[in-house]
């Protein structure tokens, strides 16, 4: 995969293999090794090893002997070369590389350098591939088709709800999910695609729920319900067989963060593919998520956007898909929402609209845009009917809604009830809010 | 020679009779108090001294021993004066005994012999070991409050003696005309909109449930508070009598009446500290916040802000209604039986709504965590309060008056009443299954929700108490109705939520 120079043209130096016991081991210890040293940025890494093989890579960062050139530069901006060198030359000499490989070899972490046979593929051609990916779980991508779900971390409860229940459809239709693990959206696809994968996604059992979703594209409120599926899957001819979700994380593998996410990381991990560029102990500093997003991007075939503003770590996925050609589609949102502009603008500037899961399955090319539509919902009955008008996209609190329509206090709670279980209304604690359209 | 004068001392709320007992012999001049006194009943001394001087008595110049007896009983404060000096004046013979037998005494002694009121003349009249009770004018409002027979005012130990040795009458003060009536108490009807809020507070007012206000600043959560006194009923003969004892020993300021008849509103402020707020700081053990609210309404405005060991400390009377202070000199029990209305913000910017709020779901989580989940169980009502439509603020209708609702809680009460309890919220649980019974599709909602793990046992016997208290301010007698159960369990939603979700397992 490089070319391996034993000689360094400019100093004149004759390489020496490496110290005695480093034979023995791999090119993954010597990359693991290099990927731990500051100021390596991936692209920079990559200009390394195309040029050396791993070990001597190491080498020379140990002993100082990488030559200015401006492709490892990257920047006009960064730091002087000399300094890079030194702090290379720093860190070395506190990594033991044997030791830090066994400590990867002992938590179960995979390496895939670019080019090895771990290496996904599909990354193989990209303008900007990762030279190394760190990884938990299976990192074959197999022939599944796979869609990137990704929004805002501060989204509305409709959003958060179709992006569960974009995520359940789309898993359960055979199509890997591709996301960040955020909060907010990212992590309520992959909480649906879990469910899908889960076998039984209604949790509690809930004979309400169940029996309202059967109508609805995204009838059964915050939870997912085994039987929502069918209306996807029913109009495809691909495999059933759920997918397995690929999570991209910015931080180490073992630095958990969101720490809320805990378990999703474990059981996405478990059932499919976690991985990142950073190595492990790497905090989540700032400038690692828009590059998160640059392989979240990568390795997808379709970016769906749920909801994001008009500026957030959506938009750089965006732009990294749209440097890459991969389509992107856009959930409309409510007009003169904040936290819907970014989206809407999408559309406005040509994004294909995704209502549901069979919107991005058109876009794949594995259903036709003609098949027939999933049964209409009943709508409610007129008085509720205006209620659910006066219920906005955004929470309202029962005080407020007491307030603005004129009903009784009980009468209102109860219809807001009835409008729950039929899956129009999201209701968290006291706050109530619109999650489909009649 | 001998003389045993009645009196009291008080410690907590209650009274403890204690006598007198004055000896005065031959000896080398002096003057002891023993029986545990402590340092302001040993100053008595002094009181004393200058006051009989003062009244144109002499000093004896004799030994003279006074005991304050049960003598294992610590005796605290000054009340013990007016006896002390009687006592001594009966022993050194320069007052005939006859007059004196069968009366008890309480007050304090200036040094030109006046008469002064002393904390707690209610429960130290109570238990005075006497036929008549002598008090200071300043007090006899309020030691008429206490059950029994004749009081007796005197304002100036001159004009104690004269009347003990017939030289006057008993000195009868004319009452003082009544004070010109208090502004009146803020009615309901000044409330613009806030319809949940109303239903929230009649709700509290009626079934004695706690009530939790959350909302932005500026919506009104500290107006609907002092709002809610309004619709409780006044007190009977009984509690006025408890809640006035209570006042008493604290040192209230007590109504010209003597009695507290209004439901007591304590609002105390967030940087109470938790003997102020529990009592017992005193060597009285005097009773704190929570005890003066007693058969009223304790108000915590801005719950959050208070610190945590105040707020839990609240645990105890809420379960018993009363608190039992421990100190190192005495252990108390002190009734603490509130209605608890508490107002915080939703989160530390306040906005509260889940996309207005500039607070990292980080601050949001460690401002809830300030409320315990046990604490937070124990709001039966947990209620969001909106800011008032702008519609409604500039020239909507007046709400309901607070006489109009107040009926109806009078109402409700007397439905709780035939149940043998004073409101539903102290309605056991073993009565519940007699007292709540569900139609079908209440029954039926119950159980849905129950499915889903957002009701405990415990919160699901707080809804049916709560839908009963509905159900008594609608006036229809039980089976309690689907309306009626989902309204209480939206009374009942977490003000709060936490803005995640959970992971599959």
């Amino acid at each position: 995969m490089s070319v391996h120079n034993s000689i360094d043209p400019m100093r004149n130096i004759v390489h020496r293999e490496p110290a005695s016991d480093s034979p023995r081991l791999p090119d993954e210890a010597w990359l693991v090794a290099l990927a731990s040293l500051p100021a390596m940025p991936p692209q920079r890494l990559r200009g390394l090893l195309a040029r050396w093989a791993p070990a001597e890579v190491w080498h020379r960062a140990s002993c100082g002997a990488v030559p200015e050139d401006p492709e490892l530069v990257l920047h006009k901006r960064s730091r002087p070369w000399s300094a890079t060198l030194s702090l290379w030359q720093q860190a070395a000499a506190r990594i033991d590389v044997s030791a830090l490989w066994s400590t990867y070899r002992a938590a179960g972490v995979g390496v895939a350098a670019y080019g090895t046979a771990a290496y996904p593929s599909v990354l193989l051609d990209d303008p900007d591939p990762p030279a190394m990916l760190f990884f938990r779980g299976t990192p074959a991508l197999g022939d599944e088709r796979r869609v990137a779900i990704v929004g805002t971390r501060r989204c509305s409860e409709r959003s958060r709800t179709i992006a569960r229940r974009l995520g359940h459809d789309l898993t359960a239709a055979g199509v890997r999910i591709v996301s960040g693990l955020a909060l907010g959206v990212d992590g309520a696809a992959h909480i649906g695609a879990l469910d899908a994968l889960g076998g039984n996604g209604s949790r509690a059992g809930d004979p309400g729920t169940a029996q309202s979703s059967t109508s609805g594209n995204f009838g059964a409120g915050l939870f997912g319900s085994p039987d929502t599926a069918s209306g996807a899957a029913s109009k495809c001819d691909i495999s059933r067989t759920p997918a397995a979700p690929i999570g991209v994380i910015a931080s180490g593998l073992d630095v958990v963060y969101p720490q809320r996410h805990r378990p999703l990381w474990h059981r996405v991990a478990e059932l499919g593919l976690l991985c990142s560029e950073a190595p492990l102990g790497t905090p989540p500093t700032r400038w690692r998520f828009p590059e998160r997003n640059r392989v979240i991007a990568a390795l997808a075939e379709v970016v769906v956007v749920v909801e994001s503003p008009h500026r957030g770590g959506s938009m750089t996925t965006v732009e990294h898909a749209l440097v890459r050609g991969v389509p992107v589609m856009a959930v409309p949102g409510p007009v003169g929402i904040a936290v819907a502009e970014g989206t809407n603008q999408l559309l406005v500037d040509g994004a294909t609209p995704a209502r549901d899961a069979d919107d991005v399955l058109v876009q794949l090319g594995l259903t036709r845009p003609d098949a027939p539509a999933s049964t209409p919902r009943r709508p409610p009955p007129s008085a509720e009917l205006q209620l659910l008008d006066a219920i906005g996209w955004i929470p309202t609190s029962l005080a407020e809604l007491a307030d603005q329509v004129p009903l009784s206090v009980d009468r209102l709670v109860d219809m807001l009830t009835d409008l729950e279980l039929a899956g129009w209304v999201a209701s968290r604690g006291d706050w109530f809010e619109r999650v489909a359209e009649p | 020679m001998l003389a045993t004068i009645p009196s009291a001392t008080v410690l907590g709320v209650d009274g403890q009779s204690v006598t007198v007992e004055v000896h005065v012999s031959a000896g080398l001049p002096g003057f002891k108090i023993v029986g545990l006194p402590d340092t302001s009943c040993r100053e008595a001394r002094d009181r004393v001294r200058a006051a009989l001087l003062s009244s144109g008595s002499s000093w004896p110049q004799r030994r003279v021993t006074v005991n304050l007896a049960p003598s294992g009983v610590r005796k605290v404060g000054s009340a013990t004066d007016v006896a002390i000096a009687i006592g001594l004046l009966v022993a050194a013979g320069e007052l005939p005994p006859e007059p004196v037998a069968r009366l008890g005494f309480i007050g304090e002694l200036g040094l030109d012999g006046s008469i002064r009121a002393v904390p707690g003349t209610v429960s130290l009249v109570d238990a005075l070991d006497a036929d008549v009770a002598i008090v200071p004018t300043a007090s006899r409002a309020e030691a008429r409050v206490a059950a029994r027979g004749e009081v007796r005012p005197v304002s100036t130990l001159q004009e104690l003696l004269a009347a003990l040795r017939g030289e006057a009458p008993w000195p009868d003060p004319t009452e003082t005309p009544p004070p010109p009536a208090q502004a009146p108490a803020p009615d309901l009807a000044d409330v613009r909109g806030q319809a949940l809020a109303r239903v929230a507070l009649e709700i509290a007012a009626a079934g004695g449930h706690h009530l939790l206000m959350v909302g932005p600043p500026g919506a009104g959560k500290t107006m609907l508070a002092r709002r809610l006194v309004g619709l409780l009923p006044r007190l009977d003969d009984d509690r006025a009598r408890e809640v006035t004892r209570v006042w008493s020993a604290a040192g209230e300021r007590l109504p010209p009446g003597g009695l507290v008849v209004q439901p007591p509103f304590r609002a105390p402020h967030h940087t109470a500290s938790l003997v102020s707020l529990v009592g017992g700081g005193t060597s009285t053990m005097r009773p704190g916040e929570v005890s003066c609210a007693h058969c009223g309404v304790l108000f915590l405005d801005e719950l959050g802000e208070f610190p945590l060991q105040v707020i839990e400390s609240l645990r105890q009377p809420l379960e018993a209604g009363y608190i039992r202070v421990s100190r190192a000199l005495a252990s108390v029990v002190l009734p603490a039986q509130f209605l608890l209305v508490a107002a915080m913000n939703p989160c530390p910017c306040g906005e509260g709504q889940p996309q207005r709020c500039r607070c990292t779901r980080m601050e949001r989580a460690r401002y809830r965590r300030r409320l315990s989940s046990p604490l937070l169980d124990r709001f039966d009502l947990r209620v969001n309060v909106a800011r008032p439509d702008v519609d409604e603020l500039l020239g909507g209708t007046p709400g309901e008056s607070t006489a109009a609702v107040a009926a109806r809680v009078v109402d409700a009460r007397e439905r709780a009443a035939a149940r043998g309890v004073t409101c539903n919220a102290e309605l056991p649980g073993r009565e519940l299954e007699q007292h709540t019974p569900l139609t079908c599709d209440a029954a039926d909602e119950l159980e849905r929700v129950l499915r889903t793990g957002q009701l405990s046992a415990r919160g699901l016997a707080r809804i049916r108490r709560l839908a009963l208290t509905m159900a008594d301010l609608a006036g229809v007698p039980p089976p309690l109705t689907r309306p009626q159960v989902r309204m209480a369990l939206h009374l009942r939603a977490d003000p709060m939520p936490p803005l995640h979700e959970a992971v599959p397992a």
